[in-house]
């Protein structure tokens, strides 16, 4: 019994057997899919496979036409999802026998068509789905079951905000005992790819012919991004036309991250506005920051230093750690568990 | 408030077991030479202070440590008032039969207590009693109102998709609470979800 987190660059999957709490699977695949091109000689390709995925793919790029069957989220190549989430299938069940539920997790702003899409994606694949929004699974994740009968351990699944900043999107999400609806979440298309974009832009302005790809902006992101007053200098090596080069770029990384902020404050203190009043001083020391963004340097700290010189209450905004990964898949993994019989959707061929 | 139409009796009755003296408002001490407005007010006193005769029963200094003597006394007679609140009349009478005399006989014995104090004691606990039921059924609205809300909120949360307003989600009940609050069920969260996801045309004919 799977649960996974179908993530626009980054997909994980978690499973185990029904009716315990063991996890037998715990897999972070990139979500790209890899078809190889004409013409490779044997050999080239382990196993002379035709499609290859995550790791495999990036390894290979060279020799493979890469395609991501995501994009903000949900599904974009509808042929390469399927082959993807067969893939992922086949983590779960190498056997392929047996009856495989899955609970997807889909963008808080999925309207009907993209989650129609998924279920024609997994018809075949597997045997019953559940869909349910990633923040919401975030929340069920990154909730510490032995601890939720513990007198001073607030439950994120009774009163939390998430920020869930992935790939393509920047979800915010608030959890108060039930289930959010739309008025409760809020989608911004602006995330870590939107701040490659950024830097890609601003370099091409400062070393113009620079010759780094989108790639490369996020391995820099990933591994120099920050937010709050600029960091200089940030000296990055790169390779330029087979030369090494170090770029100043604090500027170019501050600017970029610094723009996430500027779009997601307004939305969380918008769904703070709209907490209720007994609620909101707990909820205002439950903000987890989840996802790729929660990476970014000093994330937690800017947002908690912006609550508290607007004058909120004793806010305290936290990262959800180096496990961000897991938590979608987590929580997908526990409402799989937890799901009633009568609350699957049956794929039928 | 309760009116109390039981006869009044002595304090002690001929075998010197006590029984409970109800003294109403306005009642007047039968040692006061003046009217007494039958209200004790209770001072905190250095420990162990005895009282003397009253003049003035509006005057009590009482002591309200948990190591006070008196406390067997007056928890004693706390009870037997709760008893007779919720009408268990029978009840009270044989606590007070069964234990009344004993706990008197122990503070006679121990701390050479007169009758004149024992009263005071018993109509001074009477008084606070009295308040702290007033208070509690001013308040029991309230509180009956909350426990509904709470008791409710589960249904509510999913009753709200079935409502008639195709046009309007109805706000979900919250159950935010700090701490110590049992876990939410996963399942029902689920049923949540899915409600929120029928067309609107489904919720109401399930409302129907």
């Amino acid at each position: 019994m799977p649960g996974f987190d179908l993530g626009t660059n980054k997909s994980c999957v978690l499973a185990g057997a029904a009716g315990t709490t063991d996890i037998t699977v715990s897999k972070v695949v990139p979500s790209v899919v890899g078809y190889v091109k004409d013409g490779i000689v044997d050999g080239i390709i382990t196993g002379n496979r035709r499609i290859l995925f995550g790791e495999d793919a990036v390894a290979s790029m060279l020799h493979i036409k890469l395609i991501a069957p995501l994009a903000e989220g949900v599904i974009a190549e509808p042929e390469a999802a399927r082959d993807f989430l067969q893939h992922i299938r086949s983590l779960a069940d190498p056997s392929g026998n047996a009856e495989i539920r899955a609970v997807v997790g889909i963008p808080a702003n999925a309207d009907e068509q993209a989650r129609d899409d998924i279920r024609r994606s997994v018809q075949g694949i597997f045997d019953r789905i559940l869909r349910i929004p990633e923040p919401f699974l975030a929340a069920l994740g990154y909730r510490d079951d032995a601890r939720v009968s513990q007198p001073n351990y607030i439950d994120p699944v009774v009163n939390s905000l998430f920020i869930d900043i992935g790939g393509d999107t920047s979800d915010l999400c608030l959890v108060q005992g039930c289930f959010p609806t739309p008025k409760d979440q809020i989608s911004i298309p602006f995330a870590g790819d939107a701040i490659d974009q950024l830097m890609h832009e601003e370099l091409n302005r400062t070393y113009p012919n620079n010759g780094l790809s989108r790639l490369k902006m996020r391995e820099i992101k990933e591994t120099h991004g920050y937010v709050g007053p600029s960091r200089k200098p940030l000296d990055v090596k790169v390779v330029m036309g087979g030369k090494t080069h170090t770029l100043e770029l604090g500027d170019v990384i501050g600017r970029a991250s610094n723009a996430l902020i500027d779009k997601i404050y307004p939305a969380l203190t918008t769904l703070i506005q709209r907490a209720s009043s007994d609620s909101v001083v707990d909820l205002l020391q439950n903000i987890i920051v989840t996802g790729g963004g929660s990476q970014l340097k000093g994330i937690d700290t800017l947002l908690q230093k912006k609550l508290t010189d607007d004058g909120y209450e004793s806010p305290k905004v936290r990262l959800a750690g180096q496990d961000y990964k897991r938590y979608v898949a987590l929580g997908a993994l526990k409402a799989a568990r937890a799901a009633r019989e009568n609350q699957w959707q049956v794929l039928l061929n | 408030m309760k009116n109390n139409r039981r006869k009044r009796r002595g304090f002690f009755r001929k075998n010197k077991t006590p029984r409970i003296v109800r003294p109403s408002y306005g009642q007047r001490d039968p040692c006061s030479k003046k009217k007494s407005s039958g209200r004790a007010h209770a001072q905190l006193a250095p420990p162990n202070p005895l009282p003397s005769p009253l003049n003035d029963s509006s005057l009590l200094p009482l002591t309200f440590s948990l190591n006070s003597p008196r406390e067997p006394l007056l928890t004693l007679y706390r009870r037997i008032c709760m008893l007779e609140a919720r009408g268990e009349f029978a009840a009270a009478s044989q606590l007070a039969d069964a234990q009344m005399g004993p706990v008197v006989d122990a503070l006679k014995a121990t701390h050479a207590i007169t009758d004149l104090e024992l009263q005071a004691l018993i109509a001074n606990e009477k008084e606070r009693v009295t308040n702290a039921s007033v208070l509690a059924e001013l308040l029991l609205p309230s509180f009956t109102a909350l426990l509904e809300t709470a008791r409710l909120a589960p249904k509510q949360a999913r009753d709200s998709a079935h409502s008639a307003d195709l046009a309007v989600h109805a706000e979900p009940q919250r159950h935010a609470s700090a701490s110590g609050q049992a876990p939410a069920e996963i399942a029902d969260f689920i049923d949540e979800m899915l409600n929120q996801q029928r067309p609107p045309r489904t919720r109401s004919a399930r409302a129907g």
